[in-house]
């Protein structure tokens, strides 16, 4: 009964994610491209409702992934596979599967994982609809010029950018994380006889 | 830097290394902690009596007194601001007040204070305040006289708060400088003001660049070229000296102040920072004097705080208060002198007023001393005979301050009622020659309260009273001397002291003064005109006299009188009908017309719940965390449970509302 | 290449010596004499090395502007400046910190190394002539500043405060980086260079703004509005400040807020500077929420470390009316906004220096209870203590009262110039700082005019400590009485980007 049910949501789900990308592909006569576009961005925002929606905090994370994915499936449609690749090993494979780890370790065991419902959700839903509202009202009233000429993706140009262009702001990541690990270490490092 | 220019800075400079070096190591002197503080002083007045008796021999041409750059406190870029000093003869006036007064004050202290554990600390502050009111009159620079103005009233907070112990002396303090602060915010705006219109900060410059130079008289025309109007600057400014000299409606902190130690009150109180305000205005004179609307206002509140002060001077028991509350009507004559544009009778009852009434509270200090430490007038009495020196000084004081002639006061208040009238404020004289009544009348209550008749005071107390030490009735003597002769030595224009100084005809101060008030009196288009003792002059002359004597016989039948053969009983009863008779007048004046309450009201409860409210506001609306909901979430466990509480979300949403806000504003100004 | 990285020299070696207190620590554990002999030299080398990169690399007198990667990096008079100040504010703290941390079992050198770390942050700030470089940079500032919060690990208080300036700050940095995003997407460009001329010649062609443009200047002010708390995107700065170790708070009032600054002169004088006369009104309404909500709040609080975390939103709004004197046309405002930060670092950290000597045992509260009587138990800190405070409020001859006088000033004239409204800013300023006075001397008060509630014996203070509040209080003075030489550096970094 319940396995039925899944497959009902998962259906109901499926269609919902993937009735923009027939719309843009038949009744607007998109291309193939224009539909992936349109299905995987309406994928990673079903993701994002859910991530901020669903009570299950390890849910919660799991459809952090799943909104992650799809936000390097667009990388790839845009033509950025070094971008898309960067943001699956470092977003899905480290920082997810860290934040999954911290939660599962941290929840007792007993205890609900539950998070609990704030009040303000629909004063937050409107700012959030507002605000992308302004953001799309934004961007579709501005000449994007030449930034939004297709980007060269040959590794070489990528290699160029870190290794010439943007050398020096590597060299501050480094330094960030340097800083990172060490707080973090001196943070999770247990008090003696704590 | 010639000699005097280095002597100028001395003057600045002695007290300053008093200061500098008491704090240091004054703890460790205990009792002999006096000397290093009080021996700078002491030659600071001896270099300043020698700079103002020569600096005349030594100024360049054209110029009127002695600039002296320390360092260039603001280097140069598009406003300058030189760390300058400068002399001329209404600064030297005020010297003379300060440097006099101050210096008494400081030996006298070396007595009054002995029996205090903080000894030392005392010295500390009434040094550091010497170095701010110095530095107050001598400031070259608009910025420097606000630095001074600031510290004078820092200095006077400490001294008022000395013994905080006291409840009521640090609410007073606390008082002292609030009200203070009220009035700096006008003096700080004044300033800015002034620099928007001249582009400078220097005083005699800003000034001429204001008015126009001092050759071109009235210019109207030039008032108004800087963007803002003169008479706003002048207003401004004037709020800063309503605030220092405690005018209405800023004048509720001086008679709390009495809480601080005797000598402070005689020195700050009464003889010297009160009158920085007056100093303003007078330095200031061309300003005002192109604003006829601001002097006139000036005047109004001069007079209304005189005579305010005055009524309510009338019924009070503290012997301090007494004087307070006459300090604060004299200081109204003043501004009602500078009002009118009697700018040298101004200055010249800011001098006898410093010199008188600081004999008086030093006096009242050496009875409070006597009765141990008791400051209400009902329970002392007949103290004729056991305090011979202090009673004798201020009975001179009294005399002096009730306007009776020879006696310095009489001349200069009788100048600043005289003009007031020969300038078309009657109102104002009107109004003063019914201060004058008052102003005998409590003078003499005081003096039969305090000195005649029975004996009221504690039995336990009554045969411990002593005179005062040497260091505390010299100091009084010395101050007497100029309490009788100020007044003739300074307007007498016949010989020998008129042609002595090359001021034949037109009295010492008053010509010495001319070439400060030049200016201003200029503008107004002010003539000299002789004195016609036979004409009007002699007639106001007469008016005052008579009711000086008409206070002072009053005083005399209800509260008694015993000068030498003179004696009469005092009337207790009589005073007790004659209240009954005006209920509300003598319950008004009692409580001081209800200001503290409506102060209190206004500032305190109002205010403060204003400011409760923001708070409770920002705490539980915006904010929210630490004092109810943060102890709960304590309990919960980890940190990701506080998280949850909600707060957090709050804030974020808070940030995104802002964020909307922002996006939005901008597109409202990039709109166009 | 050499050029570029002698360019850089100060920031390598500040790095250096935040990786050598690490290795210190591994090699001699929990010693603090070690680690401050490292630290503090090492601060004392990258502020030599700072001076004479400035003076080899940028010229004599500071104007020039020398640019390195690719112009990733600039070295001019304002670069040498602000890190000069950033290395005093890390220098400051450090000498602080050691009694307050040893009471409470906290090591000194994971502090040391942190902070070390969000200096380098700030002197990319300063330096940084690419957005990318400057959102890098300001991570890297206040990701140490979330650690530091939550240093104090057993503490709830201090745990709850980190995780909330970390979740709150993570946001704004989004926010701000978003903006950023869209300022490179209308402007084709990452340099700071690239950005300035193409919107000089956007509002020179006439005509609207980019929707996207005008966007990201939103997300962008309130990115940075949050960084330097100003109001109303402050909620984080009391909590925060009130549940950080004593040491810390000082630090989290001073350097990020400093550190934000530096950002915004990068940001918005320099790159978005074509755009003034917009995000001036901003900024006028920004300051005066900021001035007039810090202060009334802070007259109502009883906790002195409270009281000094809603003052120093206060004085954000003192330095946001200098920003608008600039933004109104006045070099005089950046001169005194850069004047007001130096100084109020110096007086700001020396007070909470005072405070977190008070709270040198274990267990005292930094309520104002405990100051009561301090002139009689501890004499020396509560003279101290009182500059300290007289000095934020604004009485002269101290260095608070010249710098706000010269940021109000510097708004005078702009409003003469015109800006009516940044006249009014002035007076409002005026207004406010005479209300300081309340909450700060009330202090005073405490500490001069109440009994003590117990006899309390005093303690003893570090040498150190001494050391440090006397170089403080002397710099409180004498940026005061004579701020001659200082106003000329400060003058010269000051022309580097607005002249």
């Amino acid at each position: 009964m319940r396995a039925w049910l899944y497959l009902i949501a998962a259906a109901v789900a499926g269609a919902i994610v993937t009735t923009p990308a027939l719309i843009v592909l038949i009744l607007l006569g998109g291309s193939f491209d224009d539909a992936l576009v349109a299905g995987l961005a309406t994928l990673m925002i079903a993701a994002g409702i859910a991530v901020v929606s669903m009570r299950d905090i390890i849910r919660c994370g799991l459809a952090m992934i799943v909104c992650f994915l799809s936000l390097a499936g667009l990388y790839v449609s845009l033509g950025a596979p070094m971008v898309a690749a960067a943001q699956v090993i470092v977003y899905i494979g480290a920082i997810s599967v860290l934040i999954l780890f911290a939660i599962m370790l941290t929840q007792e065991k007993v205890g609900s994982a539950r998070l609990t419902f704030q009040t303000q959700a629909a004063p937050a839903a409107i700012a959030a609809i507002v605000i992308a509202v302004l953001v799309s009202v934004a961007a579709f009233g501005t000449s994007w010029g030449e930034v939004s000429e297709h980007i060269r993706s040959a590794t070489v140009y990528v290699a160029h950018a870190l290794f010439q262009n943007y050398v020096l702001v590597l060299e501050a990541v480094g330094v960030l994380l340097l800083a990172a690990v060490i707080g973090g270490v001196f943070l999770a490092k247990r008090e003696k006889g704590a | 830097m010639t000699l005097h220019q280095m002597l100028v800075f001395l003057i600045i400079a002695l007290p300053l290394t008093g200061f500098l070096v008491t704090a240091l190591v004054g703890r460790r002197l205990g009792l002999n902690a006096f000397w290093i503080p009080v021996a700078p002083v002491v030659g600071s007045w001896l270099v300043a009596m020698y700079v103002i008796a020569t600096f005349h021999d030594v100024l360049p041409a054209g110029t009127d007194g002695i600039a002296v750059t320390l360092w260039q406190w603001i280097p140069a870029g598009t406003f300058t601001v030189d760390f300058g000093l400068f002399v001329d003869n209404l600064t030297a006036v005020l010297l003379v007040v300060v440097t006099t007064v101050g210096m008494l004050v400081h030996v006298y202290s070396i007595g009054y204070m002995r029996h205090d554990p903080g000894y030392w600390r005392f010295f500390v502050y009434l040094n550091l305040f010497m170095v701010s009111m110095l530095l107050l009159v001598l400031a070259d620079s608009w910025l420097v006289l606000f630095l001074a103005w600031e510290l004078v009233g820092l200095s006077s907070y400490l001294l008022i708060g000395f013994w905080y112990r006291k409840r009521t002396a640090a609410e007073a303090s606390k008082k002292a400088f609030i009200t203070n602060r009220v009035g700096d915010v006008g003096f700080a705006l004044g300033i800015m003001a002034i620099w928007v219109n001249t582009g400078t900060l220097n005083i005699r410059d800003s000034i001429e660049l204001l008015v126009g130079p001092a050759s071109m008289g009235a210019t109207g025309s030039l008032a108004f070229a800087g963007g803002i109007p003169v008479w706003v600057i002048a207003l401004l400014l004037f709020a800063g000296a309503v605030g220092k000299s405690a005018q209405f409606p800023l004048h509720v902190w001086l008679p709390d102040a009495m809480e601080g130690p005797t000598p402070v009150s005689a020195l700050i109180h009464a003889a010297t920072m009160v009158n920085a305000g007056v100093y303003l205005v007078a330095r200031a004179n061309p300003i005002f004097a192109s604003a006829p609307e601001a002097m006139a206002f000036v005047a109004a509140i001069g007079i209304f705080t005189a005579i305010l002060a005055a009524s309510i001077a009338l019924t009070q028991t503290d012997i301090k208060r007494v004087l307070a509350y006459s300090t604060l009507s004299q200081l109204g004559y003043m501004f009602a002198a500078l009002g009118v544009g009697a700018f040298t009778a101004a200055i010249f009852h800011l001098m006898a007023q410093g010199f008188t009434k600081g004999l008086l509270f030093l006096a009242s200090g050496s009875v409070i001393h006597a009765v141990h430490d008791e400051q209400d007038m009902r329970k002392m009495g007949g103290l004729r005979k056991k305090l011979p020196h202090t009673y004798r000084t201020m009975l001179i004081g009294a005399i002096a301050m009730s306007g009776i002639p020879p006696l310095a006061a009489f001349f200069s208040k009788d100048e600043i009622l005289g003009e007031s009238f020969k300038l078309g404020f009657q109102w104002v004289w009107a109004i003063g020659i019914l201060v004058a009544v008052m102003t005998a009348f409590y003078m003499f209550r005081l003096i039969g309260l305090t000195f005649w008749g029975k004996s009221r005071v504690d039995p336990a107390v009554e045969p411990k009273i002593h005179e005062s030490p040497r260091t505390m009735t010299v100091p009084l003597w010395l101050l007497a001397i100029p309490s009788v002769l100020l007044g003739i030595a300074l307007t007498w224009p016949g010989p020998p002291l008129g042609p002595l100084f090359g001021m034949e005809g037109e009295g010492l101060l008053g010509g010495y003064l001319k070439p400060i008030f030049e200016h201003g009196q200029e503008i107004l288009g002010r003539r000299e005109e002789a004195f016609q003792l036979a004409g009007i002059d002699g007639m106001l002359l007469a008016i005052s006299i008579a009711v000086a004597l008409a206070g002072m016989l009053a005083a005399w039948r209800l509260f008694g009188v015993e000068i030498g053969p003179i004696r009469g009983a005092s009337r207790p009863a009589l005073v007790a009908s004659l209240t009954k008779r005006v209920p509300f007048l003598y319950r008004a004046s009692a409580n001081n017309w209800w200001f503290d309450d409506i102060n209190n009201l206004v500032f305190v409860v109002v205010g403060g719940r204003i400011a409760n409210a923001l708070a409770w506001f920002d705490r539980n609306v915006v904010d929210g965390v630490v004092n109810g909901i943060g102890a709960l979430t304590r309990r919960s466990g980890g940190g990701l449970a506080r998280v949850q509480t909600g707060r957090v979300q709050n804030y974020a949403l808070g940030i995104a509302l802002g964020l909307i806000a922002m996006a939005g504003s901008y597109f409202v100004i990039l709109g166009r | 290449m050499p050029n570029d990285i002698l360019a850089l020299g100060p920031f390598i070696a500040a790095v250096s010596v935040a990786i050598a207190v690490l290795l210190v620590d591994i090699a001699v554990p929990g010693r603090r004499g070690p680690v401050l002999v490292v630290s503090l030299g090492g601060l004392a080398l990258v502020a030599a090395l700072t001076l004479t990169t400035g003076q080899a690399v940028a010229g004599g007198d500071g104007t020039l502007r020398v640019l390195a990667f690719g112009g990733a990096y600039v070295v001019d008079g304002l670069t040498t400046f602000l890190d000069l100040i950033f290395v005093g504010i890390v220098a400051f703290t450090i000498v602080f910190a050691p009694d307050y941390l040893e009471a409470r079992g906290l090591p000194l050198a994971e502090f040391a190394m942190v902070l070390l770390f969000a200096m380098t942050g700030a002197m990319l700030i300063s330096g940084a002539g690419d957005l990318l470089v400057l959102f890098v940079a300001l991570e890297l500032m206040v990701l140490p500043g979330y650690m530091l919060a939550g240093y104090h690990k057993s503490d709830g208080y201090s745990t709850e405060g980190a995780i909330k300036y970390f979740l709150l700050g993570s946001f704004s940095s989004a926010i701000f980086l978003f903006g950023l995003a869209f300022t490179w997407g209308a402007t084709g460009t990452t340099s700071i260079e690239g950005v300035s001329g193409a919107l000089a010649a956007a509002v020179a062609g006439g005509g609207a703004l980019a929707p996207a443009l005008v966007l990201g200047l939103g997300f962008l002010t309130t990115g940075v509005a949050f960084k330097i708390a100003a109001v109303p995107f402050h909620y984080w700065t009391p909590d925060a400040y009130q549940g950080s170790p004593t040491p810390v708070t000082g630090y989290l009032s001073v350097g990020p807020k400093v550190g934000a600054f530096a950002l915004i002169l990068r940001l918005f004088v320099d790159a978005l500077g074509p755009l003034r006369v917009d995000w001036l009104q901003v900024v006028i309404i920004l300051a005066v929420f900021t001035m007039t909500l810090g202060n009334l709040v802070a007259l109502t609080q009883s906790n002195v470390k409270r009281m000094l975390a809603y003052s120093s939103i206060a004085h954000t709004g003192y330095m946001l009316v200098g920003l608008a004197a600039f933004a109104a046309g006045r070099i005089e405002g950046l001169e005194g906004l850069l004047y007001y930060g130096a100084a109020y670092s110096v007086m700001n950290l020396g007070a909470f220096a005072v405070v977190a000597a008070i709270q040198r045992r274990a267990g005292v509260t930094s309520g104002l209870d405990t100051f009561a009587g301090l002139g009689r138990r501890e004499p020396w800190l509560a003279i101290l203590m009182t500059l300290f405070l007289l000095s934020l409020t604004g009485i002269p001859p101290t260095a608070g009262f010249f710098a706000k006088a010269y940021v109000i000033l510097a708004a005078v004239q702009a409003g003469n110039a015109g800006y009516t409204a940044v006249g009014i800013l002035a007076v409002i300023a005026v207004i406010n700082a005479a209300a300081a006075a309340f909450y700060y001397l009330r202090v005073v008060v405490y500490m001069f005019m109440r009994e003590p509630r117990s006899e309390d014996a005093a303690m003893a203070h570090g040498r150190l400590m001494w050391g440090g509040l006397v170089v403080a209080s002397v710099l409180t003075v004498v940026l005061g009485l004579i701020p001659g030489p200082f106003l000329d550096i400060v003058g010269r970094a000051a022309r580097a980007i607005g002249g």
